[in-house]
């Protein structure tokens, strides 16, 4: 029964220490590119531990520290890859052209195997457009992803 | 609609339902199936064992027997009753259980359906594969020396196709945040911690062990149907939020796994070799020779993947990236732009990389993160280009085994010896490199024996640990080298006093003729009770050189430890040369030479000694 008591006060605590405000720095669509350790909440405790943040339990609700917990967030009625928390991997693949962070926005928006080539390519020469500057949030790139596809004729039926 | 259907289904079931009871369900044996065994996980019980063990599951949530005494059948009688008395309630909170038992006809199908919670769940995660993942062990945090593995979740169809899209099921201790790792240690080693299965994206995974902790991931998919999967999900529900003591060696993340994909395989005996202690890369050998595993497929690190970039370069490219990183102005320098557009794309890369890299572990900062995006543009700049495939560098599974027993003979000043060394874990830099990380040594409860001519079998030496992390630095990366020992060691004095000593240090190492070379200044603290003053500490260093190799290496190395002046015994300089040569045999077995030189408070000594290791 003490064991129990202890879990819930661990669970409690670890919760209340990453608590963010819903959408701000780190977190679901107000992330920033490069923000470094600070952009990986979770890793504070896992990184001597292996241990859990309390929050992520099971991916089933959305997390109490206003970041999504099961790595996706609704975009337009869609659920979407956390593209904010894969901010770094995203803006890299995106520069390269290709690559798993790419290809997971790809599939998230429900772009067909055939048109993920156009959709990868389309994305990487509009590098500029998406990544304006570093400070760009994770909302601004998205609502960017969907002006690229509107105009792009193999992309567009995907987001019309 | 939903009421009424609940309605019916209980009007059927509670017709359908009692006529089990009489049906002759033999509890027994039941009961007795390795299925029920793995479902509760009951440890497997061994020859010498009497009485029934107890489940490894330390929370009462998990059963639904309330009899003080533990006992399979108590718990699977229980489980009947509450399906007869709450069938669709019960199935909820234990679908695995009511999945095994459905395939036993002795409850109706369909109930799984009317959990709406575990069925969206189910829906959410949508799972087609289950991979085994192996993070690579990490000398920096305690927890993490001997590796990690858990298990990653891939959705079915076009959602498979990308990790970042995977789930990771994680078996850890709950920790309270700030915990330093040391106390982390002691206490996950003693069980003061409760452990819980948790879930979270898999690119939180990969941004923790690839992108910050710079190991190497290995994930090797397992051979699962869709009833196994079904099954493996349908436990993992029932374990959710469930508390078992976390312990560091043997009921650990690994151990848990294990058990888990038990209860996929229920006639495969993962656990029982591990009973005691479970190393992350025994595990994953367990699973790979059960036949349950397909190829791996490695990911390498970020500071793999720089270095692959790197290693493209010659010496002014590379002084190019560290100016490129450093200001974007670089990017419109005359010596930047002589280059080619292909070299600029690879040189951009590689500074970027680097920023990366360097900049993983601070806080933001504007002027890094405009530098970042400098680079990026420039990169994109000149087209899509592929990712450089890095090579795949051996399998952990395929390393030697983790336990190792050395038997060998050896002269020191013309008296013979034969000496007998156990160590229950892990490597030593000069043991074959593949499969384990370069520059490492963990050791982990090592004793020596010793029988000499005309003489009895006496102690020699017992280490409890001893660890060493050579990290090469360069103009790129700035690592600490340090090394950890403690235990007790005989001396080579008159006395052949046995001393108990902790001692420690940190220095840098740098590579240097194809190997590394080293220095490790730190301190020495010694319990001698031959000495008048059994206690003192000295400053102490050792520099060495080491090539590690899959067949041969070597390592040639001295060190000298200064206790200080006067006469007592004990007092003064010791000073050694030693060098070793190890030659691999097999997978499992190396022949090791090992030649050694000590002057021990003006006393010297000289040793051969030639040892055959086995690994086990």
């Amino acid at each position: 029964m003490k064991k129990l008591f202890i879990a819930s006060a661990v669970l409690a605590c670890s919760s209340a220490s990453f608590a963010v405000a819903p959408g701000g720095p780190n977190c679901g669509w107000g992330n920033m590119l490069f923000a470094g350790q600070s952009g990986l909440p979770s890793h504070l405790v896992a990184s001597i531990t292996n241990g859990t943040s309390g929050n992520n339990t099971f991916g089933m609700t959305s997390g109490t520290n206003g970041c999504s917990a099961d790595g996706t967030l609704t975009y337009g009625g869609k659920k979407m890859v956390n593209v904010g928390a894969i901010m770094d991997e995203f803006s890299e693949d995106v520069a390269r052209g290709d690559g798993e962070a790419l290809t997971a926005v790809a599939v998230s928006l429900g772009v067909s195997a055939e048109d993920r080539p156009a959709f990868k390519e389309s994305l990487h020469n509009n590098f500029d457009l998406l990544f304006p500057s570093a400070d760009v949030q994770a909302d601004s790139v998205m609502a960017s992803i969907v002006a690229i596809m509107k105009q792009d004729q193999r992309l567009a039926k995907y987001v019309s | 609609m939903f009421v009424l259907r609940m309605t019916v289904l209980t009007l059927l079931l509670s017709a359908s339902l009692p006529s089990y009871a009489q049906n002759s369900v033999d509890i027994g044996q039941l009961a007795a199936t390795p299925m029920w065994r793995a479902l509760l996980h009951i440890p497997r019980s061994t020859s010498f064992s009497i009485n029934e063990p107890a489940s490894y599951v330390d929370d009462p949530r998990f059963f639904i027997d309330r009899n003080e005494i533990f006992s399979r059948e108590g718990e699977l009688s229980a489980t009947l009753e509450a399906f007869q008395l709450n069938p669709i309630s019960t199935a909820c909170r234990f679908p695995a259980r009511y999945l095994w038992l459905q395939s036993q006809n002795i409850l109706p199908a369909g109930l799984l359906s009317e959990c709406a919670e575990y069925m969206e769940w189910r829906e959410k995660i949508d799972v087609e594969r289950v991979v085994l993942v192996l993070a690579a062990s990490y000398l920096n945090s305690p927890s993490s020396m001997y590796g990690h593995t858990f298990l990653r979740l891939d959705p079915a169809g076009e959602r498979g196709e990308s990790a970042f899209l995977s789930y990771a099921l994680n078996f850890a201790a709950s920790i309270p945040p700030g915990e330093n790792g040391m106390l982390y240690a002691y206490r996950g080693i003693l069980g003061g911690y409760p452990g819980l299965f948790s879930m979270q994206p898999y690119y939180e995974k990969i941004q923790e062990y690839s992108r910050l902790e710079n190991r190497d991931i290995w994930e090797y998919p397992l051979s699962m149907n869709a009833a196994q999967i079904d099954m493996l999900l349908a436990h993992t529900w029932e374990l959710r939020d469930i508390n078992f003591d976390y312990y560091f060696f043997d009921e650990n993340c690994s151990f848990r796994l294990l058990e888990l994909l038990e209860v996929a395989f229920p006639d495969l005996d993962l656990t029982s070799p591990f009973a005691h202690a479970a190393m992350p890369v025994d595990t994953v050998r367990e699973v790979v020779e059960s036949g349950i595993a397909e190829q791996p497929r490695y990911r390498a690190s970020k500071r793999i993947e720089l270095e692959a970039v790197l290693a493209e370069l010659d010496a002014a490219q590379k002084a190019m990236v560290i100016r490129l990183a450093t200001a974007e102005s670089q990017l419109k320098h005359p010596d930047y732009l002589a280059y080619s557009a292909d070299q600029r794309q690879l040189l951009a890369t590689a500074a970027y990389r680097y920023l990366r890299y360097i900049s993983n572990r601070e806080e933001r900062s504007p002027a890094q993160a405009n530098r970042s995006l400098a680079l990026l543009r420039e990169m994109q700049s000149y087209g899509p280009r592929a990712v450089r495939q890095i090579e795949m560098p051996g399998r952990p599974d395929q390393g030697h085994p983790t336990s190792m027993l050395s038997l060998s003979g050896g002269s020191s000043e013309d008296r013979q010896y034969a000496d007998m060394e156990w160590r229950i874990s892990y490597h030593d830099a000069l043991d074959s490199v593949a499969g384990y990380p370069e520059g490492a040594t963990l050791m982990m409860g090592r004793l020596k024996l010793r029988w000499r001519d005309g003489d009895t079998l006496q102690l020699q030496g017992f280490d409890p640990i001893a660890i060493r992390s050579l990290a090469p630095r360069d103009a790129f990366f700035k690592p600490i080298s340090w090394q950890v020992n403690a235990g007790l060691e005989r001396l080579e004095n008159i006395e052949e006093s046995m001393v108990a000593r902790v001692s420690g240090g940190a220095g840098a190492s740098v590579n240097f003729l194809k190997g590394v070379a080293y220095g490790l200044p730190g301190l020495r603290l010694e319990h001698n009770d031959d000495a008048e003053d059994p206690w003192r500490i000295a400053a102490q260093i050792n520099v060495g050189q080491l090539w590690q190799g899959n067949v041969w290496a070597t390592e040639l190395r001295a060190s000298y430890i200064d206790f200080g002046g006067g006469d007592d015994i004990g007092r003064g300089v010791r000073q050694s040369a030693y060098l070793g040569i190890n030659r691999v045999l097999s997978a499992n077995q190396a022949m090791r030479l090992s030649l050694e030189y000590r002057k021990e408070f003006g006393l010297e000594s000289t040793a051969a000694e030639l040892a055959w290791r086995h690994y086990f």
